[in-house]
This record gives structure tokens, C-alpha cells and sequence, in this order.
């Protein structure tokens, strides 16, 4: 009985090198999954890696959704902020949320922010509409009309 | 005529044929091996099922009508009276899921998600049954096959906010285990009430009985005539209703649809095929059976035909069509090797894979007939899976009798075929990554939903869709521009 039980657990055949090889990349696949789950479970996630960003790079990057958590959670898209290299040309600037939009041609991102409720403060709405006119970007010029900015105001410098 | 490769032991019932004297539950250490291997990917397809959005475009639909019914019953009855489409328990399931958990709307459906999709591997390595080394590694295959098949991907990728369709896929194959793996009133009872359960949730629920069917026929006999009659007698009155009921079938109007290099949307199909359809339905049905064998086109667009007459084709569009190709090669090979035997109605398991696969892709396709998108050819995807287990065992099989180059060969396409589904799993959860990143950002951009007529009407509505929406917005999204690797990423289909 016990031998004949043992002849079931072992099924009918031994496995051969082919046969190894052919369940190797499937193998690997499944080893790397529950390294995953396993990672993740001891808090560590280096498959959904959550790289913080700002409020300015979360609108050059088109992230709405971070865009959205960030208004919420009270930033405010007036101020400054660093956006790192490689996000809107070779090096780093220093930009606002809004002027952002306008340098990365982020017409939806500019209309989720105005849909937020928030308009560009007095201190920095100049500097988006001058920027928008210099890259001749139409689109955004209309949008920030309509939001109540002077975009006919002259640009210096 | 072609004998089976292997020993005679394995030539009388096979080597992973099911025995009929096994208990339900019975496992050996290749079946055992497989379970693990394969839970393990559905683990790493589940971990990225709970961290991504669920979908709104699709999927806050049910949530609102869940939301907005008073009862269950009540839904059922207005679902029942539906145009074009018959799908009585499709939005049923959600109200029940929305009134059992609605303090946690996005935990419900995300763990009916990883439960259908837990259930999917579960009952995929049941109905495979491996008994030996080669079934195993057989059965690895044809699990990598399962969810790196082009027709899986939106089982995985989108949460409507439940996936009918992976709910379809467990039903059939349910089906399949009830008629091959068990018997008796058990058996009977789980098949009549999955084809009940897929006829009113999905037009395509009606596959489920076609396999039973076609499983019946080619002697998996495990529900009894009784049982199948049943079911047939489900079917016609499903037919009698969608007739009494006068719900029609999708017209050209219904949705865009691929023809050619491009989408079209139905204004152009109307003023295009409206006169005469029957070469659009044509299309639909021949590019189907096409896309399952070839992975070209997908959803009726020759995406990389158009790739190589405009410009470069990425890699993973090479990877998509090699691994296809060659796999299908090799279930024709299997079908011509065999074919003689099915003429004499002799069939084993692995016979039985490849002929009901077949038949699925015949059915599933015509089925496609009024538009065809890749996650609608699911069912056939799924069989298409445990024919790839039945080719490689063969070939694993003959392998191991056989000497030469015809060894060699064979060798050597099984072990491409492993590679190509393995890396055309990875993409899988590749693309769920960036899924994740267009849901969040859908549920941002919602202002256009909200202005929809009916959330804008009832506060109740829209606080609830701010509510889901203030849940989607929080959940941790890795953004494409950091996770994009310029070396693996390109030989990855992302479903973009």
C-alpha cells in the first residue's frame, strides 16, 4: 500500500535534462515572483519603486494623479521648485507648477489644476503668460485667458 | 501513420492522463510542482493587481448603476431589458459586491479580482493534471503561455471593476475539469450551473457549453447525458429569451473596430460596410483565428505589418510573433501527427487539448464576428494554453525516444517556446506597471466624468466617484519615465 502510494507521489516518469531546460525559463519567471511578493511583504518594492517628485515635475511628467495628491495635501503650485535633469531638457531648473505646464506643453495638466480650483497667485502669473507667449503656445495662452489672466499684458526682458 | 512518441506504458494511457481510480483531491509531486510554480505567478500578477486603479472607463459604470439601484433584484430586471446585449448577472455581481463591502469599495473588487485570478491557475493545473517530469515542465509552459498570451492581458490589466472575462475563462475551464476530471452529480451540477452563470454574464459565456460539448463528444464523459442535455436546454432557452426579450445583436454602430492599419469608428464602418457587412464580419472573424495563432493583428489592426511598411518594428513585436508562430507550428505538427486517429475517433487527453482548442478557436472567432478585440478571444487564449501543454509534453516525449536531428529540433523549439512565453510573461507585469500609471491618471482627469449627466444629477453619485476617485489618486504608481528601461523594456509588450 505504502509502496504503491509512493509510486503516485513519484508519477511516471523522471525528469530529463530537455524537460528541465523547457520548465527553466518558466522557473525563473515564478522564482522571480515570489521574490516579489516575499520583497514586498518584508516592505520592500523594488519592482513598483515609488520615486518621490514635486509638484513641478509632477506636471512636466504628465503624473495628474500626483498632480491631484499634491494639491490636496496642500502644496502650493505658485511656489518654485527644482525639477531635476532630464525632465525638461539636459539640466535642472527652477520652476513653478504652472510655469512647468507651459515649458512641458502640459495643456491637461494646466486645465486639471484650474479645474482643482487653482488659478496662478498675482506674483506668478506674469511670468507663465510671458513664458507661454514665447513659445508661441496658443493653446495654453487661450486656456489661461479664460481662466482670468491679463495674457496681453507686455513681457520685458 | 504516426505512433505517440514514448514507452508503451505511456502509449496505453499516457503519460499525465488522468486515472480514473484517483481521489478528487489527489496530487502527485509533479501536479504538487506545477501548483507551486504557478501560484507563484499568479502571487506576482496579484501583487500588481492590488497596488493599480481599479479602470474607470468600463468600470465605474457598474458602480454607479450598483450604487443608484435599490435592490438586486431590481438591477436584474432592468439588465434583462438591455439592447444588443443580454448580460443579466454581469452588473449584478458588482451591486453584490457593492452592497457587501461598501465601506471598501477598491479592497472588494481587487480581491474578487486576485481570487478569480488565483482560481484561473488553480483549476488551469487541475484540468492539466501532469503525472510526470515532461508533463511538468509541459504544464510550466502552458502556464507562461496562459499569461503572456496577448489574449490574457486584459483578464490582468483591467478591473472593470470585475473582470467578467477571467470569470468566463474559470467557468470554462471549471467545465472542462467537471466533464474530464470528475463525475457523478457533482459533476453535472458545476457544469450546469457554469454554463448557467457564463450565459448571463457574457455573450460569450455560450462557449463554456460549446466545450462541454465538443469535451463530451471526444469522450470526456465525466457529466452525463443527463447533465449536458441539461445545459443544451439552458442554451435554447438563453436563445428563446435574448428572442422574446428582442435584445438583438451588435450592429455596426455598437463600437470602433480594427480593419486594416487602423482603428474605425462606427460613423466610417457604418458608411463603409453598411450597405453590405458581410465582408467586415468576414474580417472580424478571419483576422481572430489569425491573432490567436500569430499574435497579428491584434484587434483586427495589423500593428506590426504597419510597423515594418512605415518604419522600425520594436522587438517585442518580433518576440510576440516568433513565439507565436512557432508555437502554433508545433500544435499543427501535433494535429497532422494525430489527425489519423482522430478520424477513428481515438482519442487521449492530449488529443482532446488540441482538438477542443481548435474547436474554440473555430467558435470563438465567429463569435467575433460584429467586432473583434483581443480579450474577447480569451477562451480560445486559455485553450490555446493547454494545447501548448499537450504539443510540448509530445515533443518532450519524443525527445526522449527519439535520437538525431528530429531530437534536436524539438528540443530546440520547446526551449524557445519556454523563453518566448517566459518573456512574454514578464511583459504581463511589465505592462501592468504602466496600466497602473494610465488608471491613476484617468481617475485625475475625471472632470469630463463628472459632468456626465448622471453624476452630475445625484450628489450621491458624485460623492461616491470623488470618493472612489480620492482612493485611486492615493494608491503608489511607479511612473513610466523611472522605470523605463532603454535595454529590457523594448522587448516588452506593454499594450500601449
Amino acid at each position: 500500500m505504502v509502496k504503491q502510494r509512493l509510486q503516485w507521489w513519484n508519477g511516471t516518469a523522471r525528469p530529463d535534462v530537455v524537460s528541465l531546460m523547457t520548465a527553466a525559463g518558466p522557473l525563473v519567471v515564478a522564482g522571480w515572483c515570489f521574490a516579489l511578493v516575499f520583497l514586498a511583504a518584508s516592505g520592500s518594492h523594488p519592482f513598483w519603486p515609488r520615486t518621490p517628485v514635486n509638484l513641478a515635475e509632477a506636471v512636466a511628467l504628465q503624473s495628474g494623479w500626483e498632480v491631484v495628491q499634491q494639491l490636496a495635501d496642500g502644496v502650493n503650485p505658485d511656489v518654485p521648485q527644482r525639477v531635476r535633469a532630464g525632465i525638461l531638457g539636459a539640466g535642472a531648473v527652477e520652476l513653478s507648477a504652472w510655469e512647468a505646464a507651459v515649458e512641458a506643453n502640459q495643456i491637461a495638466v494646466l486645465e486639471l489644476m484650474l479645474n482643482e480650483g487653482f488659478r496662478p497667485g498675482l506674483n506668478v502669473a506674469p511670468r507663465v503668460v510671458c513664458r507661454a507667449r514665447r513659445r508661441q503656445a496658443t493653446e495654453l495662452l487661450s486656456i489661461l485667458s479664460v481662466a482670468g489672466l491679463d495674457v496681453d499684458r507686455p513681457c520685458f526682458g | 501513420m504516426h505512433a505517440r512518441c514514448g514507452t508503451q506504458s505511456q502509449l496505453t494511457m499516457g503519460p499525465d492522463a488522468p486515472d480514473q481510480r484517483r481521489p478528487l483531491m489527489w496530487i502527485n509531486r509533479w501536479h504538487l510542482a506545477t501548483l507551486v510554480t504557478m501560484l507563484s505567478l499568479s502571487a506576482g500578477v496579484s501583487y500588481c493587481l492590488v497596488q493599480k486603479p481599479l479602470t474607470l472607463h468600463d468600470g465605474l459604470d457598474p458602480i454607479v448603476k450598483a450604487q443608484q439601484t435599490d435592490s438586486v433584484r431590481e438591477l436584474f430586471w432592468d439588465q434583462l431589458h438591455t439592447r444588443a446585449y443580454f448580460r443579466p448577472f454581469r452588473v449584478v455581481q458588482s451591486k453584490l459586491l457593492y452592497d457587501s463591502f461598501s465601506h471598501d469599495l477598491f479592497g472588494a473588487f481587487v480581491g474578487f479580482h486576485v481570487l478569480l485570478t488565483v482560481a484561473s491557475v488553480l483549476l488551469l493545473v487541475t484540468l492539466l493534471s501532469p503525472r510526470s517530469g515532461a508533463g511538468f515542465a509541459a504544464a510550466t509552459v502552458g502556464g507562461v503561455t496562459f499569461f503572456g498570451l496577448h489574449t490574457s492581458n486584459v483578464l490582468f490589466l483591467e478591473a472593470y471593476p470585475i473582470n467578467h472575462f477571467l470569470e468566463i475563462v474559470c467557468l470554462l475551464i471549471l467545465t472542462l475539469i467537471a466533464t474530464a476530471r470528475w463525475r457523478g452529480w457533482f459533476a453535472d451540477g458545476t457544469a450546469v450551473l457554469a454554463v448557467l452563470v457564463a450565459l448571463g454574464t457574457l455573450e460569450s459565456g455560450i462557449l463554456v457549453w460549446f466545450a462541454l460539448g465538443v469535451a463530451w463528444v471526444l469522450g470526456w464523459r465525466g457529466v452525463s447525458r443527463s447533465g449536458l442535455v441539461t445545459s443544451t436546454a439552458l442554451v435554447i432557452a438563453y436563445f428563446g429569451l435574448r428572442l422574446y426579450l428582442d435584445v438583438g445583436t451588435p450592429g455596426l454602430d455598437e463600437r470602433s473596430s480594427g480593419f486594416g492599419f487602423q482603428f474605425l469608428d462606427p460613423s466610417v464602418l457604418i458608411a463603409r460596410f453598411e450597405a453590405n457587412p458581410w465582408p467586415f464580419y468576414t474580417y472580424n472573424v478571419a483576422t481572430s483565428w489569425l491573432s490567436v495563432l500569430f499574435a497579428e493583428p491584434r484587434a483586427g489592426v495589423w500593428v506590426l505589418s504597419e510597423r515594418l511598411v512605415h518604419g522600425i518594428v520594436p522587438p517585442w513585436m518580433w518576440v510576440n510573433l516568433a513565439t507565436s508562430t512557432i508555437t502554433s507550428a508545433m500544435v499543427v505538427w501535433f494535429s497532422i501527427r494525430r489527425f489519423g486517429h482522430w478520424i477513428h475517433g481515438r482519442f487521449e487527453d492530449a488529443d482532446r487539448f488540441v482538438v477542443i482548442f481548435w474547436a474554440m478557436l473555430a467558435a470563438n472567432g465567429t463569435l467575433s464576428y460584429a467586432y473583434t478585440k483581443d480579450v474577447i478571444l480569451s477562451p480560445a487564449g486559455i485553450l490555446y494554453a493547454c494545447a501548448v501543454f499537450a504539443v510540448v509534453r509530445e515533443a518532450l516525449g519524443c525527445v526522449r525516444t527519439r535520437s538525431g536531428i528530429v531530437a534536436g529540433a524539438l528540443a530546440g523549439l520547446c526551449l524557445i517556446v519556454s523563453i518566448g512565453w517566459s518573456v512574454r510573461t514578464v511583459g504581463l507585469l511589465h505592462a501592468l506597471r504602466y496600466q497602473a500609471y494610465r488608471h491613476a491618471n484617468d481617475w485625475a482627469f475625471i472632470h469630463e466624468v463628472l459632468q456626465d449627466s448622471e453624476v452630475e444629477a445625484d450628489p450621491n453619485t458624485r460623492n461616491l466617484v470623488l470618493r472612489l476617485r480620492g482612493v485611486m489618486i492615493r494608491k503608489d504608481v511607479p511612473s513610466p519615465y523611472f522605470v523605463e528601461n532603454r535595454t529590457l523594456s523594448p522587448w516588452l509588450d506593454t499594450y500601449r
